[in-house]
């Protein structure tokens, strides 16, 4: 018999399969988000306690397709604990993972993300930021035209900015007469670009214009877990 | 939905006879597949048709009479359950909980002798589940309405009971009530060497000062 590989993965989310069984929608270092399937998982000791979101968890599983069987569960290593309101964040955060990201498909820069931002709210950061970065990292990751990473081209700090869906952002004139959601100015948008917010107003700004792109990515589907956070003022 | 099974008419499909359907509508039982259901179906038949008489009629008359208690949201045949009109339990307690089995755990233990709420499910955001669905402005019309002393929240030690019982945590602050939660640790006769790494982790956080 072959040695089954194990892989490390975080439980995004888990859904009743059948009658005894779950469907685990999980984020994996290697492949990206997955669907595993655990079968009779609630009679398999320890599977029940360690197949929870915000867990490093070690798992074997074999098959090929869509979904995967879980084999094996080695119990968690590391474990974030999210108090409060920051379960909600936590929630938020899966559920952007869950909609957004492909099955399947590799997202080594992106699981680095998830595992910093759960490290940040872990340790109590303050939310927004930690939040406005991981749906940065997201979209760069889904590949929308934001000229956001590091090394991109400079962005004027003193100019205005429109984002066009499926575009990227269009630089303003100086006197342009324009100031809806779309439009953000290159001050928070440098913030944003370097991940560090100093002045007021720059993560409101950065957080409009994440949520614009975001839904059109979203296209048309509802964010539960954002209502959440709406509802508890973040 | 059509007009017949908003009644609760027979939907046998055409081409379908009397045991076909039964063995098809035995289904809808957890649990129960093609195999069981063939076995249920051939007992009562041939066995006990006076049981099947009656487990029909006792299914007719629960489908028609059980509903949800107007204050707790438990399964009652009344517009408020027998828990809620005992006047010898502590009706300024309260203790929220998931679903109707819990209910039936903690009546079991003995233990408790308040009133509950009764969620019906939890907040779960990945499946569509907000504060709506589980009851929380109904919860809160009560908090608001000042009968409740303290407020017990024993919603399952999942992420998502977490979520629900911080949402909780929320409204009762809101409305200045006291606010509880059941402990969480190492079962009763259970050996420390087999619990799980989490399940220490919270009886250690939840220490108790021992008198």
């Amino acid at each position: 018999m072959s040695t089954l590989a194990l892989h490390q993965a975080i439980l995004l989310h888990r859904r009743d399969w059948r009658e005894s069984s779950a469907l685990l929608e999980l984020f994996s270092r290697e492949h990206g988000r997955l669907g595993v399937i655990a079968r009779g998982w609630r009679k398999r000791p320890g599977w029940t306690a360690s197949l929870q979101p915000f867990q490093m968890l070690t798992l074997g599983w074999s098959g090929r397709g869509e979904l995967l069987n879980l084999r094996s569960v080695e119990s968690a290593e590391q474990q974030w604990r999210l108090p409060g309101r920051r379960v909600y964040c936590g929630l938020y955060m899966n559920e952007l993972l869950y909609k957004l990201l492909p099955r399947q498909q590799p997202e080594a820069d992106m699981f680095a993300c998830y595992l910093q931002s759960l490290d940040a709210l872990a340790a109590g950061a303050p939310e927004a930021p930690v939040l406005r970065i991981f749906e940065k990292h997201l979209l760069l990751a889904l590949g929308v035209a934001l000229p956001l990473s590091a090394g991109d081209a400079d962005i004027d700090s003193a100019a205005r900015y429109r984002f066009v869906p499926g575009q990227g952002l269009h630089k303003l004139p100086p006197l342009a007469l324009a100031n809806d959601a779309a439009v953000i100015s290159g001050d928070a948008l440098q913030a944003l670009q370097h991940e560090r917010f100093t002045a007021p107003g720059q993560l409101a700004a950065c957080r409009r214009l994440l949520r614009l792109a975001l839904a059109t990515e979203l296209d048309g589907k509802t964010l539960h877990s954002y209502d959440l956070l709406q509802q508890a003022g973040s | 939905m059509s007009p017949s099974s908003q009644q609760g008419q027979p939907q046998q499909d055409s081409g379908e006879d009397a045991l076909q359907y039964l063995l098809r509508t035995l289904q809808v039982l957890p649990g129960v597949g093609q195999r069981s259901a063939q076995r249920m179906a051939l007992h009562l038949l041939e066995r006990n048709r006076s049981g099947a008489r009656e487990l029909a009629a006792a299914l007719q008359l629960a489908m028609s009479e059980v509903r949800h208690c107007r204050q707790c949201r438990n399964l009652a045949v009344t517009e408020l359950c027998g828990i809620c009109r005992n006047q010898n339990r502590d009706q300024s307690l309260c203790c929220v909980v998931e679903t109707p089995a819990d209910v039936m755990a903690l009546e079991h233990a003995g233990v408790y002798s308040g009133r509950y709420f009764v969620l019906l499910g939890r907040l779960s955001p990945l499946d569509g589940i907000g504060p709506e669905q589980i009851g929380m402005a109904e919860l809160e019309q009560q908090l608001a309405a000042n009968l409740i002393s303290e407020l017990i929240v024993a919603t399952n030690a999942s992420i998502e009971g977490e979520a629900t019982a911080h949402y909780i945590r929320e409204l009762a602050s809101r409305h200045q009530v006291e606010l509880t939660r059941i402990a969480q640790g190492v079962p009763s006769g259970g050996d420390l060497e087999y619990v799980d790494k989490n399940t220490l982790a919270l009886a250690f956080n939840h220490r108790l000062p021992m008198r």
